[in-house]
């Protein structure tokens, strides 16, 4: 058996002689053939894909889908858009023309709730020393955005399911307890 | 005297004729120890076309010479469509599980997952297992080797080489050939699988 080491063959790489040219240029023909067929059908998928059939004219008359118009944010772009609102500061010129930036108060009135809030704020905090007042809170929308319902922060509710058997059974059962 | 001179120096030419100066007369100066068929598998154009219809003989050789003609001349690894096939076997040897001379043997074969990084080396590694292939360096005496196969596919390259028969013994020389062959790390195992045990959807049987 003859062998050829990879060096060897390397070697007399120089002497390529091609047999048949005729038959290869078919082959590479046909292989062409594939690569366009398979290039049409990318594209014709890709239209498919991308393209709802609503198009508008561009300026340079060539019709074009909305698509790349009203595709959502990607998450991944990592420029997220500000969405908190930003105060609003206001500006009071007094007579002498010194200006003053004022924020507004979110709640209740700037003056008149002040007493009643700090007794509530005192309320609060000598009920968290003696443990009592505590929401449980709510996890039921962890993997969402939606702003927390503060009705779901209610301390799960005790349900009593009908029993038909007990039903059934002797009607002395709240009174066992007494006996 | 002048005569005799020049009948002696007409066969003399400056010009070095190869065998491959007339095609006619073309002996191999190479010659290798088995003829070669290479044969591709075209995806699917259309849906009537069957795996007959798609796997075709391309051109058969016999020399080292002729082997770097067609190989200069056929689309490189990298530049095959999606779904192609490239095979290389015996003459005689229809690259298929059902041939009598593949149905009792199996493949080693290596994926190569990553196809971002494996294309930039694709071309030269199939032109390796293509080498030792025709060089005969893939095994020692134990003539298993049937064939190499490229397949392109969305997810990998994968290159096989087909044996005869499922013999251990025989076959652990050919699965570290084509690791060193592919240039494969360690950590990069090659498996081998029957024909029958591929047929069946079974593992792996022997991993090097």
């Amino acid at each position: 058996m003859v062998k050829y080491t990879e060096e060897r063959l390397l070697e007399i790489k120089e002497e390529a002689y091609v047999p048949q040219p005729q038959i290869l240029e078919a082959f590479n023909a046909m292989i062409e053939e594939v690569k366009e067929h398979a290039a049409a059908e990318y594209e014709k998928h890709k239209s498919i894909k991308w393209n709802n059939g609503d198009t508008y004219i561009d300026e340079r008359g060539n019709e074009r889908p909305y698509h790349h118009m009203n595709r959502r944010r990607a998450s991944r772009t990592g420029n997220k858009p500000n969405l908190r609102k930003k105060s609003v500061e206001n500006v009071q010129v007094d007579e002498d023309g010194w200006a003053t930036l004022t924020k507004p108060k979110k709640s209740f009135g700037a003056e008149e709730g002040e007493e009643e809030r700090s007794k509530f704020r005192e309320s609060l905090k000598e009920g968290g020393k003696g443990g009592a007042v505590r929401a449980k809170p709510n996890n039921k929308n962890l993997g969402s955005s939606k702003a927390v319902d503060p009705r779901d922060a209610i301390a799960d509710k005790q349900t009593i399911t009908f029993n038909a058997f007990e039903a059934l059974g002797d009607g002395d059962d709240d009174d066992s307890d007494d006996e | 005297m002048s005569d005799e001179l020049t009948a002696q120096t007409e066969d003399l030419s400056l010009e070095p004729k190869t065998v491959f100066d007339n095609k006619e007369e073309f002996t191999a100066k190479h010659p290798l120890s088995n003829r070669w068929t290479l044969w591709y598998t075209k995806p699917q154009v259309n849906k009537s076309e069957n795996w007959h219809d798609l796997l075709k003989p391309v051109i058969t050789f016999s020399s080292v010479e002729e082997f770097w003609g067609i190989y200069n001349s056929i689309p490189t690894a990298n530049q095959l469509p999606l779904k192609s096939d490239y095979h290389l076997f015996k003459e005689g040897i229809r690259p298929e599980w059902e041939d009598v001379q593949n149905a009792k043997g199996g493949k080693w074969q290596y994926s190569f997952n990553n196809k971002r990084d494996a294309a930039g080396v694709i071309n030269e590694l199939w032109l390796r297992g293509l080498l030792a292939v025709i060089g005969e360096t893939i095994e020692d005496d134990e003539n298993e080797v049937n064939g190499i196969v490229l397949n392109i596919r969305k997810q990998a390259f994968r290159v096989g080489i087909w044996t005869k028969d499922c013999d251990d013994s025989k076959l652990k020389t050919v699965g570290e050939r084509l690791k060193r062959v592919l240039q494969l790390r360690d950590e990069q195992k090659v498996e081998f699988i029957s024909h029958d045990a591929s047929n069946s959807k079974g593992s792996a049987q022997i991993v090097l």
